[in-house]
């Protein structure tokens, strides 16, 4: 019921749950202070009908214990507060350090959307069992056996007899654990799915109008909605079933203990004092464990999510070398390069290739012939790959993971855009940089002018760059490269998901960058890469022909295919305009 | 008009929560039947404990000889001391079925109403759409909508019904306490109120603003931590890990203060909840002695109304974390209240004859929206089969004229004819069906890749949307899939391209074969080469379809047969 690994994890943390659990005992220990007072008072009360000097010792108890009681219950609630907060501070800070370590190719073991989920419902459940769960155990352990001891002072028996009842609780949560398990896996955030569902739905809702798809939508979503709730009772229905076990474990084990100190008395075994305190304290017996039954349904949830977390913290930083590129003029060059990602299907096969300093190299093909993966390879985010590849002077195997940041900027078809403004996203690149270079770096990227009407470089960008369009993004990443200006560039279709405005400004810069760097372009679309130094088309994996534009054209094989083929198709959008 | 943001509370909170309530008349027999069993269940764990000091009471009495007078069981038989301890054990089962019984029927209500009023909503935006889902703010008003519909899902199950329970439990046991003295009622009412209402109430005006910024702060910081999750690749090729690490941990800090002291208040308003129940019970306990004193009740009848009292605060105790969000339910229910009262801009037609489509025809219209002029004196006439584009900058219009076209507004002068039939005058299902519509940017749902080309559509066959795919030349892409047409577009995440996306939508559109497609800047999010496959399937494929064919773009505009150009009537 307890993960070690989870508790060794919280480190210093864990003294918020120590101090939690202190202030509750001793809160506990208050409450018995002043139920045996009370038991007192009324019990001298009913036999003597009077009371003596010392009611004014116990009623000062019990307005003590009640100021105690006071002090711990706000001092337990402040650490339960701490520790919840802190444990998933925590919790995502080692995974993003994780991830950090790991370096480019963390995408190997585990994909970004998993990340998001662990990071953020993961913790989120984990949360529960750290901040109530844990302290709940601890304390109903420590609870139990106070109540225990004190009440065997005044009857062993009806502390036995409660003893006896107090392993059925754990029992009848175990015994619903493995449906409990198997039920939540399947069914935890579908609730959130259908959330989403709605959103989507209203989003599309003009669409759905215009094709008069609505009233189909509509049917759809209370359908998912109605099997959503049939799921969800079952799963409650189970909850209910081991919560009322538990309780009438619980109400019935309190009951037995009650009675039990009425035969005590009624056969002057036990003192009408300790007849009250005993029936007052039994009730109290079972609240500490009964809370912990209700935990520990949250918890399971907490429980799976803590087992991705592991499996992502026990990922190994890939091995890498400590060397650092020092003269990078000899351009890049792989020699009989092959790479699967499991072993059995060849993604890329003896690939040989050169790339030139001060050069733009093409790599083009259609999608699937492994072209993005080779990029992967040359960025760091693919490792494991058989043959050498050359940067400049070293191989790529020696160098360290900065060395390779330093050396080489990828850029993809979907470049990620920070919320905050645009100079924060432009500094990521680099920081010794002033406001004029960055205006200049946006003119060239063709944003400046709309940023000025906007608020320049403190212009404000939403979640996802959220607020840019698709263009204005990839060219706000590709200011935020130029500004890295590291010595080796690879543009992995950087230019397929946008206008064609900013596809011609963006490959125009590119062009451009060519002279004192070494530009690696990969593309779908062959009429950007005419001007390539050097074009190597591939095909399932293998490099099938290179050259120059013009030296394939004449060789009339599977690039003249495909360049005539998309010329022919683009022959639509070239027709003059006819008014 | 529906408006977001700072809207103020126009109704007295009271008129919401009832006209909330009856937005939702199917379950009220339910929600009263979970009512009624969750006060007897508080009512049998109340009598449990009362029962049990009555026998105690009783037992003592006669082992010490003494009359406690009238609330006591007098004299047991062994008998009568077995038939009360069953009543107890009766109680104690019965608590544990009725709680579960109440539980059950709250949660029934729960993920009822999730259908139910998501339906609502969903409903009367059908009925508001499309005029009332365009404009600026479409972003908000759908986030709004969705985020309010989550919060009164809370006010529905957890909030409406455990304050009636605890009014009905409270009630009655006012009414038992009656039975032994008023004052003891008095006690109790003034007991309950503080308790649930006033310590509640205190806190959640001292807290509510602390609680609001705290919880503002904290989704920027989930936002801040997704967002660096989001962009983990760039945040590693730019080496910002670092500072993205201590971004976060400065966020956490700066929330720590609020933190503090929500965690005090809520620690100080659990223990004013336990001392002030104490509290009441001292009262009641010493007025029921100084009443014992004066003769009016039986020493039985203290024991009885002192643990009527501290036994029935359990209804109570639960509200003590209601108050908190009310203000932002009350503030949400109002929105939705507004949203379903809403008229739509346009009413739909019925009871016109059914036409067939032979031609487009807008006479000299004028078109102003939120008082800025968009159109003004615009002509232009379609024969039937013809591809028209209409070109020109930002701002002049072109959009608006196809969604004037189908109808999302009427103009406010000149007339817009389809088959020499006014477009007013066009049952609206009939209109709908003549057209169909491709935006910049294709929505794609959670569903597989032939459900989104057919919208769920059971009409059409994988034949015809195999054929419509073929035609917008995405078949070949959907083939290279796993599942082929039975791929899950989720699954699929930002692997689709945009050209992939916008083939998806121009193959729906085919799919349907209206008479006349509207498209709105189809191509200004692609490149090239996907522009082209477009355009190329548009000419070859559209048939004997009419296109309107709408882009800032020349080289998209030149597929058509006429080109219209619209001049800008805005400054921007």
């Amino acid at each position: 019921m307890i993960k070690g690994r989870l508790i060794s994890f919280l480190g210093s943390e864990k003294k918020y749950i120590f101090f939690e659990v202190i202030c509750r005992w001793v809160g506990l220990l208050l409450q018995i202070a002043m139920v045996i007072s009370i038991a007192i008072i009324v019990g001298r009360w009913i036999s003597y009908r009077t009371f003596n000097d010392s009611l004014y010792i116990y009623i000062a108890i019990i307005f003590a214990g009640m100021a105690g009681r006071f002090a711990t219950d706000i001092f337990a609630a402040r650490n339960s507060y701490m520790s919840s907060h802190k444990v998933k501070e925590l919790l995502r800070d080692k995974i993003y350090e994780k991830l950090l370590e790991i370096g480019p190719s963390y995408r190997q073991s585990v994909s970004t959307s998993q990340v998001v989920q662990v990071t953020t419902e993961g913790v989120e459940q984990l949360e529960i069992y750290f901040s109530r769960y844990l302290p709940q155990f601890f304390y109903s352990m420590v609870a139990f056996l106070t109540l225990f001891v004190t009440m065997a002072i005044f009857s062993l028996k009806v502390g036995l007899v409660l003893l006896f009842c107090v392993p059925l609780i754990p029992l009848s949560i175990m015994s619903v654990q493995k449906i409990a398990k198997r039920l939540l896996s399947k069914y935890w955030g579908v609730y959130t799915g259908l959330g989403d569902s709605f959103l989507e739905s209203v989003q599309g809702l003009t669409t759905l109008k215009i094709y008069q798809a609505d009233g189909i939508m509509a049917d759809r979503m209370d359908r998912q909605a109605e099997n959503f709730r049939k799921i969800t009772m079952k799963v409650l229905t189970m909850q209910l079933n081991s919560i009322t076990i538990m309780d009438f474990v619980a109400y019935g084990g309190a009951a037995a203990g009650m009675l039990t100190a009425l035969w005590e008395y009624t056969n002057d075994r036990l003192s009408i004092i300790g007849t009250i305190a005993m029936i007052l304290l039994a009730a109290e017996y079972f609240v500490p464990l009964r809370l912990l039954g209700s935990f520990f349904h949250i918890a399971m949830n907490g429980m799976a999510a803590a087992d991705k977390i592991f499996d992502l913290l026990n990922k190994r930083k890939p091995a890498r070398g400590n060397e650092k590129v020092s003269d990078i003029t000899s351009g890049i060059s792989l020699s009989d390069v092959s790479f699967s990602y499991d072993d059995k299907r060849a993604i890329l096969k003896n690939i040989e290739m050169e790339f030139t300093y001060g050069r733009l190299t093409a790599i083009v093909g259609r999608s699937g012939c492994g072209k993005s993966t080779l990029a992967g390879i040359l960025a760091g985010k693919n490792t494991g790959f058989k043959g050498d590849i050359a940067i400049g002077d070293k191989n790529q195997k020696t160098l360290s993971e900065s060395a390779i940041k330093k050396t080489i900027t990828y850029v993809g078809h979907d470049s990620y855009i920070f919320k905050g403004t645009v100079r924060y996203n432009l500094l990521m690149g680099r920081t010794d940089i002033d406001d004029n270079e960055l205006k200049e770096i946006l003119q060239q990227v063709n944003l400046w002018e709309f940023l000025k009407n906007n608020q320049g470089l403190d212009t404000f960008i939403q979640e996802g760059g959220a607020n840019l369009s698709g263009g204005q993004r990839q060219r706000l990443a590709m200011a935020r490269a130029i500004i890295k200006d590291t010595p080796v560039y690879i543009f992995d279709e950087a230019t397929s998901s946008i206008d064609v405005e900013s596809e011609n400004i963006i490959m125009s810069i590119i062009k451009k960058m060519a002279g004192d760097k070494t530009i690696i372009v990969i593309s779908h679309r062959l009429a950007n890469v005419i001007d390539a130094y050097k074009i190597y088309m591939m095909q399932d994996g293998e490099v099938v022909e290179k050259g120059t534009h013009s030296t394939l054209m004449e060789k009339d094989g599977e690039y003249a295919n495909l360049f005539l083929a998309q010329e022919k198709l683009e022959s639509y959008r070239r027709s003059e305009i006819v008014q | 008009m529906y408006s977001n943001g700072n809207n103020q509370i126009r109704r007295s909170g009271y008129k919401i929560m009832l006209k909330l309530i009856g937005q939702v008349k199917p379950m009220l027999p339910i929600m009263i039947g979970a009512v009624i069993l969750g006060s007897l269940g508080f009512l049998c764990a109340i009598f449990i404990t009362i029962t049990s000091i009555g026998m105690l009471g009783t037992i003592i009495s006669e082992k010490l000889g003494l009359n406690l007078g009238s609330g006591m069981f007098f004299h047991l038989s062994t008998v009568e001391y077995r038939i009360v301890v069953i009543a107890i054990i009766v109680m104690a089962i019965l608590r544990g079925i009725l709680h579960y019984a109440e539980q059950y029927c709250n949660h029934y209500i729960a993920f009822k109403l999730l259908a139910v009023l998501r339906h609502k909503v969903f409903h009367a935006l059908r009925k508001l759409a499309p005029a009332k889902l365009e404009g600026r703010d479409k972003g908000d008003l759908i986030s709004i909508i969705t985020a309010d519909t989550e919060l009164l899902e809370v006010f529905y199950a957890h909030t409406i019904s455990p304050i009636l329970i605890a009014i009905t439990t409270c009630s009655i046991m006012m009414l038992f306490m009656f039975s032994i003295s008023g004052w003891l009622t008095l006690v109790g009412f003034c007991g309950y109120v503080f308790v649930g209402a006033i310590i509640p109430l205190y806190f959640g005006g001292k807290g509510g603003n602390t609680g609001l910024s705290y919880r503002n702060k904290f989704g920027d910081l989930n936002s801040k931590v997704l967002d660096s999750m989001r962009g983990l690749d760039e945040i590693i090729q730019y080496d910002f890990g670092v500072q993205r690490r201590n971004e976060m941990i400065a966020g956490s800090e700066a929330i720590n203060k609020l933190r503090k002291r929500l965690s005090v208040l809520e620690g100080y308003q659990q223990s004013v909840t336990n001392i002030s129940i104490w509290a009441f019970f001292g009262i009641a306990t010493g007025m029921l002695i100084y009443l014992n004193q004066l003769g009016k009740i039986s020493e039985g009848e203290i024991l009885i109304g002192a643990s009527s009292i501290i036994s029935s605060f359990g209804p109570v105790i639960v509200l003590s974390s209601l108050s908190n969000n009310l203000n932002q339910t009350l503030a949400s229910g109002e929105r939705l209240l507004q949203l379903l009262e809403e008229e739509p801009v346009v009413k739909d037609v019925t009871g016109q004859d059914e036409i067939g489509f032979e031609g487009l025809n807008v006479e000299n219209i004028d078109f102003s929206y939120e008082n800025e002029k968009i159109i003004s004196d615009f002509s232009m006439k379609l024969t039937k089969g013809s591809i028209t584009a209409l070109h020109g900058p930002s701002g002049s219009g072109k959009s608006t004229l196809l969604k004037l076209i189908m109808r999302f507004w009427d103009v406010d002068h000149g007339q817009i004819t389809i088959s020499d039939q006014n477009v007013k005058n066009i049952n609206t299902n009939n209109l709908r069906s003549m057209q169909s519509y491709v935006t910049q940017e294709t929505i794609l749902f959670k569903d597989t890749i032939a459900n989104n080309i057919s919208l769920g559509n059971n009409h059409f066959s994988i034949e015809d949307i195999k054929r419509a795919a073929k035609a917008a030349s995405i078949d070949e892409f959907i083939m290279s899939l796993k599942d082929g047409y039975d791929t899950q577009v989720g699954e699929l995440g930002d692997t689709l391209s945009g050209g992939e996306r916008q083939r998806i939508g121009i193959a729906r559109a085919f799919l349907y074969e209206r008479p006349l497609i509207l498209l709105d800047e189809p191509t200004s999010n692609l490149d090239a080469l996907n522009e082209a496959i477009i355009l190329k399937a548009l000419k070859e494929k559209g048939g004997e379809s009419t296109i309107i064919l709408v882009s800032h773009r020349k080289s998209t505009t030149s597929i058509a047969d006429h080109i219209i150009k619209m001049k800008s009537k805005r400054k921007s």
